[in-house]
């Protein structure tokens, strides 16, 4: 412990003197800050904090480069070698390779952040907090994967060589540098094998759609995964002496390093929505930024309404089921199925639109989503044992859209539960048909600010009682 | 005099190989706690693996060693503690200073010595904040030196310590090394330069092809070579070993690398008898040296060669 925090100290020192080193952790990942906000999100907020995962995977990411450059220069030039004389053991020297690295680039991360806030204008920053665990993760993991690198390596050669070959797909193939929506389908199965992957969607979900920590949960298993495994071989293969060069059947094992990624992408393939939500993320970029025809062949998601009068749609915000942790699997897959997408009022920014209740009989466990399709939503009424869908109220959502201050023109439909006493109150303050016997929960369907009417269902039949007006 | 009771160090027919090079075949000794012992023996001789393997370098793969009673590769942290060592060519990184380098392997061990004070010691002091890549040799060769000393380890590990470094240089070092030698220090040093292991050492090994050939205090083993006087001479023409044998006070003529190599009791004797036999013969001299006997001696005595190459 203490060796190894000795150790980060020096390397931190060292490395604040190199001047190679100040190019590659700051001025080229500010560059590519640059670059992507202004040249690809055309330096639009929204579409800037899109871009910013793949800015701060991209800023993480080089450790590989760093860390496997610097053991193996280490190694050939006998400097490890003064080292094995001291009490010092491989993890200590692994370790802090890992560490000062994450430090070094954590001043980077901060410029990233302030520079999209302040230069950019991106204030929307979603989950920030998970944001940076992950970023962290990400940043170790790759550390780590430098440190297999240089204990498969011989010389410095050999390092930049396989450094090279692995760099190019993490970069291109992750949604790094092209958005993954835009590769290939089979492209895209494969970038599940890669970590890079995993970091670039899961900062997509945490800054773009402001999700909970946990539900990155499985970014977080991955990446965790590679940065556990690979250090921990990387301290079973560490070599000391330039002499002891590593040969066919040793590199083997050290490469079953990536035996943990081919089980993820496979099971990812197999079972994740990932592609799915990425692909989702994207379309409702584009769908914000302006109004465009729908491309053939685009997966899931609709797009904003656009009047059939010509007008240029109002801005909605959608968000797919995944962003509903809480949703059973199989409403989850129902909803995808259907190519559901659920609307978000500017009232709450946290996901909201999907409520449980029992809505269909006493202590039934129902849910009831908000889902808009081709620019129409309907309220999709699920029932948890007969796993029968009923559909209700459709409404155009461009008919939902009010001004709030100024000209700005927001979504304003939200459904709720609605309970007994609500519903009575109701009907007692602004009249209207008398309820029935209320044995169960309602759904309040509202207008923010304005109205409502709450939908109770009563023999096989949905009734639309008074609401609040 | 030395009392030996437990020796510090035991070596008992050592081996080690790499691949198919035998570069260690089964060499043995044993040092006392505070004696200074020199390895001499030519570049290839198996001085360095032997150091290595007893520094926990690397592995034997025969024999037995056993260093403060420990296993050097088997015993790990604490073995580490014990020893020092300055290894035939150290490396640091290039930017960092002198006293970081200090500090850090200081911190290494549980109690180690002030590191300014080494520093002062080691006349490293001006250099403190220099970085490692600014140093000369000889500055490299004393903060290695001052590296190893810096947990005060029961025993010093010195592999070639003057090894291409100028006269001057060399001699700065001795000193250093003299004064550990007071301070009672056990040092185990390698060499190829017989000024070295003759100045500085209670006892020497000399080592070739991986085999003590010899061990003793220096002046024991120069007593070997009879006390006499070496001539070397080169000549225009080659002679017959026999026949410069029969000239006045020679008692043994080798020819070793094209030079002659005679013992002589009585050295003035046989250089004016040399040269009135070469004049005789129509032959030439072309270089003569002098020195009285050495540990080189020893060496080309029991190996037909030189130590020096």
């Amino acid at each position: 412990m203490k060796n190894t925090w000795t150790l980060t100290k020096m390397r931190m020192r060292l490395a604040l003197r190199t001047r190679i080193f100040l190019f590659f952790s700051l001025i080229m990942p500010l560059a590519f800050l640059f670059l992507y906000a202004v040249v690809f999100a055309r330096s639009e907020p929204r579409a800037v904090a899109y871009m910013m995962p793949a800015v701060l995977a991209l800023t993480v990411m080089g450790s590989f480069w760093g860390l496997s450059m610097q053991l193996v220069s280490f190694r050939e030039q006998g400097i490890l070698r003064r080292f094995r004389l001291a009490p010092v053991g491989p993890g200590a020297m692994l370790a802090s390779g890992v560490l000062s690295n994450y430090f070094l680039t954590l001043p980077t991360l901060a410029l990233e952040f302030l520079i999209a806030w302040w230069f950019f204008g991106v204030k929307d920053w979603g989950n920030v907090a998970g944001a940076l665990v992950l970023v962290s993760l990400g940043a170790m993991a790759f550390a780590t994967l430098g440190l297999i690198v240089a204990s498969v390596a011989n010389t410095m050669q050999e390092t930049q060589a396989i450094c090279n070959a692995v760099w190019f797909p993490l970069l291109f193939f992750s949604g790094a540098t092209l958005p993954l929506p835009l590769l290939p389908g089979w492209l895209q199965n494969l970038a599940l094998f890669l970590p890079s992957t995993y970091l670039v969607t899961g900062l997509q979900r945490m800054i773009v759609e402001d999700a909970p920590v946990f539900s990155v949960g499985g970014d977080l298993l991955a990446l965790g995964g590679c940065l556990v495994t690979c250090f921990l071989m990387a301290t079973q293969t560490f070599r000391w002496e330039a002499e002891q060069k590593i040969v066919g059947r040793a590199k083997l094992r050290a490469a079953a390093a990536i035996i943990p990624f081919l089980l993820i992408g496979g099971w990812e393939n197999a079972y994740g929505h990932r592609l799915t939500e990425a692909n989702a993320t994207f379309q409702e970029l584009r769908a914000r930024a302006a109004p465009q025809p729908e491309k053939a062949g685009s997966t899931v998601q609709p797009q904003a309404a656009s009047g059939a009068d010509g007008d240029s749609a109002p801005a909605i915000r959608y968000l797919p089921p995944s962003s509903f942790p809480q949703l059973p699997p199989e409403l989850r897959l129902e909803l995808e199925t259907r190519g559901c997408s659920i609307p978000q009022t500017f009232a709450d920014p946290k996901p909201h639109n999907v409520v449980s209740g029992a809505f269909t009989a006493k202590d039934s466990r129902d849910w009831a989503v908000l889902c808009s399709r081709g620019g129409v939503s309907s309220i999709l009424v699920w029932n948890e044992e007969s796993l029968n869908v009923m559909e209700l109220a459709p409404g155009r959502d461009a008919d939902s859209v009010q001004g709030v201050g100024g000209d700005r023109m927001e979504y304003s439909r939200l459904i709720s539960a609605a309970d007994r006493a609500t519903i009575l109150k109701h009907a007692a303050d602004y009249g209207g048909p008398a309820p029935p016997p209320l044995g169960h929960q309602a759904i309040d369907d509202a207008f923010l600010e304005k109205a409502s009417v709450v939908h109770y269902f009563h023999r096989g039949m949905w009734l639309r009682l008074q609401g609040a007006d | 005099m030395q009392t030996m009771s437990e020796p510090i160090i035991e070596v008992e027919n050592l081996k080690k190989n790499y691949g198919p090079v035998e570069a260690v075949r089964g060499i043995s000794f044993a040092i006392g706690e505070g004696e200074v012992f020199g390895l001499l023996g030519p570049n290839g001789a198996g001085k360095t693996s032997t150091v290595e393997v007893l520094e926990g370098l690397r592995t034997a793969d025969g024999g037995r060693v056993r260093v403060c009673g420990l296993e050097p590769q088997a015993a790990g942290e604490a073995y580490k503690q014990q020893i020092g060592g300055v290894l035939q060519s150290t490396a640091l990184p290039e930017k960092l200073k002198v006293s970081e380098a200090m500090e850090l392997f200081a911190r290494f061990y549980p109690r180690p010595r002030p590191t300014a004070e080494l520093l002062r010691r080691f006349q490293l002091e001006e250099k403190r904040d220099a970085f490692y890549a600014q140093l000369s040799g000889g500055q490299k060769q004393r903060l290695a030196l001052a590296m190893a000393l810096v947990h005060d380890p029961r025993v010093l590990f010195l592999d070639e310590p003057t090894a291409g470094l100028d006269a001057q240089v060399r001699r700065e070092i001795y000193g250093l090394i003299e004064e550990l030698r007071r301070e009672r220090k056990t040092i185990l040093l390698t060499t190829h330069y017989i000024e070295e292991a003759e100045r500085l050492c209670d006892r020497v090994a000399i080592i070739d092809h991986g085999k003590v050939i010899a061990l003793g205090a220096p002046r024991e083993l120069k007593q070997r070579a009879q006390g006499q006087s070496r001539i070397e001479v080169r000549l225009a023409q080659p002679e017959l070993e026999g026949t410069l044998l029969g000239l006045d006070g020679v008692s043994e003529c080798k020819k070793v690398d094209g030079t002659y190599v005679l013992r002589s009791s009585r050295p003035p004797q046989t250089i004016v008898a040399l040269v009135k036999f070469l004049d005789l013969h129509g032959n030439e001299l072309q270089s003569l040296e002098m020195s009285s006997s050495s540990l080189e001696d020893v060496f080309i005595e029991l190996t037909g060669r030189r130590l020096r190459d």
